[in-house]
């Protein structure tokens, strides 16, 4: 079936098969910032914005997204190099393979969660794994950066 | 001890942060050419099982397939995957592909296709039948089984290693020092116990990838996301007959390792299919496959004795070692034997001491290479008897292990009798702030020795409990690492090395230590890694090598590189090199008058200098002497909740001794990271396998890793400390932080229950049960006089 | 997962005809069928039939189909009327992810047992409402074999009911070894003990040891919890075996009672 999602602002077109999910789809069209790491949902490495909202792009298939507008972590650059500043000035970036997905999902946080204490900022990435870091420093990246976007 | 540095002991960010983060193409799987035939693996449903025929020719007619490959189409050939030095300490034990499958998920033919739909398509045609066999399943009686898994007459070990395979032994080993029985008969106090570790998964985020092509030369390329290239080209070359200089391996970013990737995994298949059909191959599995088809922690179990006299003296450790190896033998006995050089000489005092055991094969999962490798094994066991000494001998846990533990300028026996696979290294431990690290640490957790457990609500209970712990630095005249500086214009440096950043960071750490010998910004090193083709030899990221012998490889370099530049400026500017200083930005007289700057130099040398020009290199190798151990001690503080038994993390407290940190935030991000997988493996990594040998727990939602919210605090500090034989005074630091955990919450929960909880990890089902049921830890009474 | 064909209707009336007459396989998040189902002939995607709403009507709350189990997390509706009950029913489950895109009537029409809102709708009596005017309440349907293809419209929850939730899980966003609701309302108790790890079950013998005592003392909790642990069929998996659920069952249905008594 044909596919009309925009990505990242610019129109796509795409053939696939209605079962493929959209994960698989993105990276076929050359979005290797959207990770495939666990295929059930868990790990929020393949995190994108589907009209804005957070989703597993694993678990949601094509069909789902035609029509509507996807946001990888390369549609908000920008945004991105800026936090990604404070994630590397704590070292907290190791392997960086679960960095874009939740470099997006602490952006999607910062939309829907005014001044959030670091329980609700854990609880809000707890679908986002790390197995390198031991997520403390994302956690100090993420009180500076806050403070930082605040002051 | 305490310098000041320029470039080392700075947290400077790691020079791939930015672009990671904003997911540039880095990995293996962003990397494999568009064009790449698609490779998938058929695998046996079964534990064990000979394949009486396949029929792979419906499955070669879908279109759009390019080959279909069995054990009939691949030439015979034993080696090991283990990713060691040569000869390697691992049974060569292994086939590509075989006529037998040892565990659900073996590989049985690889598919090879223009897209995954024709691949898919093709596995589903592909008919197997198979010759059941009766799987060997529980470790406790692989030994001497009436069913032997690896009969075939071509296997074999490389020097002994113990191997026995009609006994389904892969390993075994026997060390010990002084009379157990004897020291036991005199100890005041003798205790006995079983420990058992499961078989702990890695859970890298980054599933296993290759992918492989032939390049103009008709050599054969390889990506792959491993610890080890050097290692996986010469295996490579092996398994496929193969001449080295025809095979390339480069790794790129891989997404972790935590050594599930110190092993060929799928290399072999997508050369195969390249080798075969003259096509760009790849493949990237699946996180089911990824659980059930690569590598996994030794299951094992430990039988521990220790003796002891009441004013507290540590008389005999006696550890009896059962580790499950699964299907394969890699790193079978290696791990086997970490389990007690890096837990024994924390005990160097000891009158006697036993080490001893055998690593049997199963039909299940692999067992491999994961960070701690034993240690984390033996340190439960050790470090858990310990309390259980402390609590017989009604003194204080810390107080026994400060009267027993080792420090600095003192050795161990153990040091020069276990080696990695052999024999060990004598050492005097140079640099040991163990002491500074459990008095530290007490402060910081709050340790009252009369207050180790108290009541926040009726049936919750908070409790604290440590561990201490060793690790090593490297392999010593087994691991080697080298180091290639090359002054480019502009002033800058090449520096190619074969060292393996798995993401640790080691590109960046590398580059500090470089910087810093030879006075130059870390921004003008340009690092180039792990590429067979163009970086010297390195043995890869395992033992916890790279920073001290990779490192003081590229110290070393530096060094010759300031030598190499001093002496071209002497020739140039017709000096005497004792007259040519370099202070990293020009090139001085020892009264101060500037010959020539750096990088006016660099041009020089590369445009000006006539007969003179020359490109100027220095390359440098190091193999340690021996492996300065890193030390920690590890606090727990956690909260019982005695209805159901459930565990948090509240805090915990490790004070780390790693010599120099070449990079803190880095060190400090490792030591985390660390001990949230030893977390993990202590409270809730469960592995589960019905009665068929298939594993369950195959996927995230049945595995679980700790999240976010299971943390508790984790807090890292690090005591001043320098080894004189690490670059900089660093040793390493990548492992250790797995060690303690599981031990320090064991302790902890019996300060909070009376429980001494023995299997990992301790699920709320395991100390519900220990609750209900009250056990007491078994006793022997000394014999009387 | 390999799909025939895939429509996506505008109308109610499109997509019930899509499922009866051919057979479709509705699909509301995804989350769950592309891990369970296989291959279908032909999948209908229901998220373009408005019935994405959590609406208070009256006397009662009426939870859309396609309302995701995050919309149930943050709903002032629901948390004005049932104070943290929904909130504790949804936000453990893996991550904010995850839950925008599993919807209620997905785990509804799945009677899945690992669900924590199953429970949770069981001990409030939800009533649930098909396409095609039938209604059935919830413990009936999930008792209930799986029969003909129906399309679920709502679910509606009667106001006027104190309840709490209780679970256990190996970590925080783990799926839960066991969970436990349970509800007060007019004078008597609803118990219901899920993730069993089959489906939801009401403890009958339980609601019953507790009578129209509203606020039961801890004793009087304790032995309702261990009513329900001896009248209800637990089994091992992964997570845990049957013993140790049978066991817990008595703690998480003695702890929400008390919880439900507050």
């Amino acid at each position: 079936m044909t596919i009309n999602i925009k990505v990242n602002g610019k129109p796509c077109h795409l053939e696939c098969n209605p079962g493929e999910n959209l994960a698989d789809v993105l990276r076929m069209a050359g979005h290797t910032e959207v990770k495939k790491a666990c295929g059930t949902g868990n790990c929020g490495l393949c995190t994108v914005l589907l009209d804005g909202v957070p989703v597993p792009s694993c678990s949601v298939l094509v069909g789902r997204a035609n029509g509507h507008e996807v946001t990888t972590i390369q549609g908000v650059e920008k945004e991105a190099a800026e936090l990604a500043g404070f994630i590397a000035a704590e070292g907290a970036e190791q392997c960086g393979f679960c960095s874009p997905g939740f470099a997006l999902m602490v952006l999607a946080m910062k939309k829907e969660l005014a001044s959030p204490s670091e329980a609700e900022m854990r609880h809000y990435l707890a679908g986002n794994l790390c197995r390198c870091s031991g997520y403390e420093g994302h956690f100090r990246a993420l009180a500076k950066y806050l403070e930082a976007d605040r002051g | 001890m305490a310098k000041e540095f320029k470039a080392v002991n700075h947290s400077v960010p790691k020079i791939d942060a930015t672009g990671l983060i904003l997911g540039s193409p880095a990995y293996t799987d962003d990397l494999a050419p568009r064009d790449a035939l698609v490779v998938k693996l058929f695998r046996s449903p079964h534990a064990f099982a000979k394949i009486a025929a396949i029929d792979i020719e419906k499955a070669s007619a879908v279109p759009g397939v390019a080959c279909v490959l069995s054990w009939k189409d691949v030439e015979r050939i034993p080696y090991t995957r283990a990713g060691q030095g040569h000869p390697e300490p691992s049974p060569h034990d292994k086939f590509i592909l075989d006529e037998y499958v040892r565990y659900v998920g073996d590989e049985v033919a690889i598919v090879a296709a223009e897209d995954e739909a024709s691949a898919v398509k093709a596995l589903s045609l592909i008919d197997v039948k198979y010759e059941m066999l009766e799987p060997v399943l529980d470790f406790e009686s692989a030994a001497d089984n009436s069913v032997i898994i690896h009969p075939e007459p071509e296997i074999h070990e490389m020097f002994p290693i113990g191997f026995k395979p009609k006994r389904n032994i892969a390993a075994s080993y026997d060390m010990k020092i002084g009379d157990v029985e004897k020291e036991l008969a005199k100890s005041d106090v003798v205790l006995q116990k079983a420990f058992y570790t499961q078989s702990q998964a890695h859970v890298a985020m980054e599933p296993h990838a290759a992918f492989s092509y032939l390049d103009l030369h008709g050599r054969l390329n390889i990506y792959s996301s491993t610890q080890n290239p050097f290692h996986t080209r010469r295996l490579l070359g092996q398994a496929l007959s193969l001449p080295l200089a025809r095979i390339r391996v480069i790794k790129p970013r891989v997404g972790g390792a935590f050594g599930g990737k110190q092993h060929i995994h799928v290399e072999p298949f997508v050369a195969l299919v390249t080798l075969k059909t003259g096509r760009p191959a790849r493949i990237a599995l699946s996180r089911k496959e990824v659980f059930e088809a690569t590598f996994c922690r030794h299951q094992m179990r430990i039988n521990m004795r220790v003796g002891a006299d009441r004013d507290g003296s540590l008389n005999v450790i006696d550890m009896n070692v059962l580790s499950n190896t699964g299907a394969y033998g890699e790193h079978a006995l290696t791990v086997f034997m970490v389990g007690g050089s890096k837990t024994l000489p924390l005990y160097n005092k000891a009158k006697a001491v036993h080490y001893g055991g055998k690593v049997v094969y199963t039909n299940k999962v692999s067992a491999g290479a994961f960070r701690g490798y034993g240690a984390i094994q033996g340190n439960f066991a050790l470090e858990s008897m310990m309390d259980e000494l402390a609590h017989a001998l009604a003194m204080d846990p810390i107080a026994l292990r400060e009267k027993n533990m080792i420090r600095e300028g003192e050795t161990s026996e153990v040091f020069h009798i276990m080696g990695e696979g052999s024999e060990g290294i004598e050492m005097v431990v140079e640099s040991c702030k163990l002491d500074y690290c459990v008095t530290r640490g007490k402060e910081l957790i709050g340790w009252e020795p009369g207050r180790l457990a108290w009541e926040v609500a009726p049936g919750r209970v908070r409790a604290k409990g440590m561990a201490i712990a060793m690790q090593g630095s490297g392999i010593p005249l087994v691991d080697m690492g080298s180091a290639t500086l090359e002054l480019q214009d502009g002033g800058c440096f090449k520096l190619r090395i074969g060292a393996t950043d798995l993401g640790t960071g080691s590109d960046t750490i590398l580059a500090q230590i470089a910087a810093e010998e030879l006075g130059v910004p870390v921004s003008d090193i340009i690092v180039y890694a792990s590429d067979t083709d163009h970086t010297p030899f390195d043995v890869g990221a395992y033992a916890s090598s790279t920073t001290y012998v990779s490192g003081n490889a590229v110290k070393a370099a530096a060094a010759r590189m300031s030598q190499v530049l001093r002496e071209a400026v002497a020739e140039q500017h017709h000096l005497a090199l004792d007259e040519v200083r370099f202070d990293g930005l020009r090139f001085a007289k020892s009264d101060g008058t500037t010959i020539v700057g750096l990088k006016e130099f660099s041009f020089d040398t590369l445009y000006h200098n006539g007969a003179l020009m020359k490109t100027l290199t220095a390359t440098a190798s190091f193999t340690g002497q021996k492996s300065p151990p890193p030390y920690m001690a590890g606090f727990a503080e956690i909260e019982v909740d005695t209805e159901t038994g459930k565990v948090d993390m509240i805090r915990y407290v490790a004070v780390v001794d790693c010599g120099t940190t070449i990079n803190p935030n880095l060190a400090r991000v490792q030591m985390e990271g660390g001990i949230l997988q030893g977390i993990g493996m202590a409270l809730c990594e469960n592995v589960k396998y019905n009665d068929k040998g298939r594993l369950l727990t195959n996927n995230l939602m049945t595995y679980t890793v700790p999240s976010r919210e299971d943390t508790g605090k984790i807090i890292v500090e690090f005591a001043e400390s320098y080894e004189p034989s690490g670059p900089f005074g660093a040793k390493s630091v990548a492992e250790i932080g797995i060690d303690t955990p599981p031990a320090a919450i064991a302790n902890a929960i019996r300060n909070a229950t009376g429980l001494r909880i023995t299997e990992t990890p301790f699920t709320p089902e395991r100390v519900f049960s220990a609750l209900r049921r009250k056990e007491e830890p078994s006793r022997l009474p000394p014999p009387k006089e | 997962m390999e799909i025939g064909r895939y429509e996506r209707p505008k109308t109610i009336e499109e997509a019930y005809a899509l499922i009866v007459e051919e057979h479709g396989l509705p699909v509301a998040g995804g989350a769950w069928s592309h891990l369970m189902v296989k291959s279908a002939p032909l999948a209908v995607d229901l998220s373009d039939l408005e019935m994405r709403y959590i609406r208070d009507a009256g006397d009662r709350v009426e939870i859309g189909a396609m309302a995701t189990a995050r919309d149930v997390e943050l709903s002032l509706t629901l948390a004005a009327e049932f104070g943290p009950l929904f909130r504790d029913a949804t936000s453990h489950l893996v991550g904010v992810q995850l839950r925008n895109i599993i919807t209620v009537g997905g785990s509804v029409a799945g009677k899945y047992g690992f669900s924590d809102i199953n429970t949770v709708l069981l001990a409030l009596n939800a009533e649930l409402y098909f396409h095609g005017g039938q209604r059935i309440d919830m413990g009936s349907f999930l008792a209930a074999p799986r029969d003909k293809p129906f399309l679920l419209e709502k679910i509606a929850v009667r106001k006027g009911a104190r309840a709490a939730f209780q679970s256990l899980r190996v970590t925080a966003n783990d799926f839960a070894i066991l969970n436990a609701c349970a509800a007060y309302r007019e004078g008597a108790w609803r118990i219901a003990v899920g993730a069993r790890p089959a489906a939801a079950r009401l403890g009958t013998e339980a609601a019953r040891a507790l009578g129209n005592e509203g606020r039961p003392s801890e004793a009087a909790a304790r032995r309702a919890g261990e009513a329900a642990a001896a009248e209800l069929g637990f089994g091992d998996d992964t997570r845990g075996s049957a013993i140790y659920r049978r066991s817990l069952c008595a703690v998480l249905v003695k702890r929400a009672i008390l919880e439900a008594s507050k």
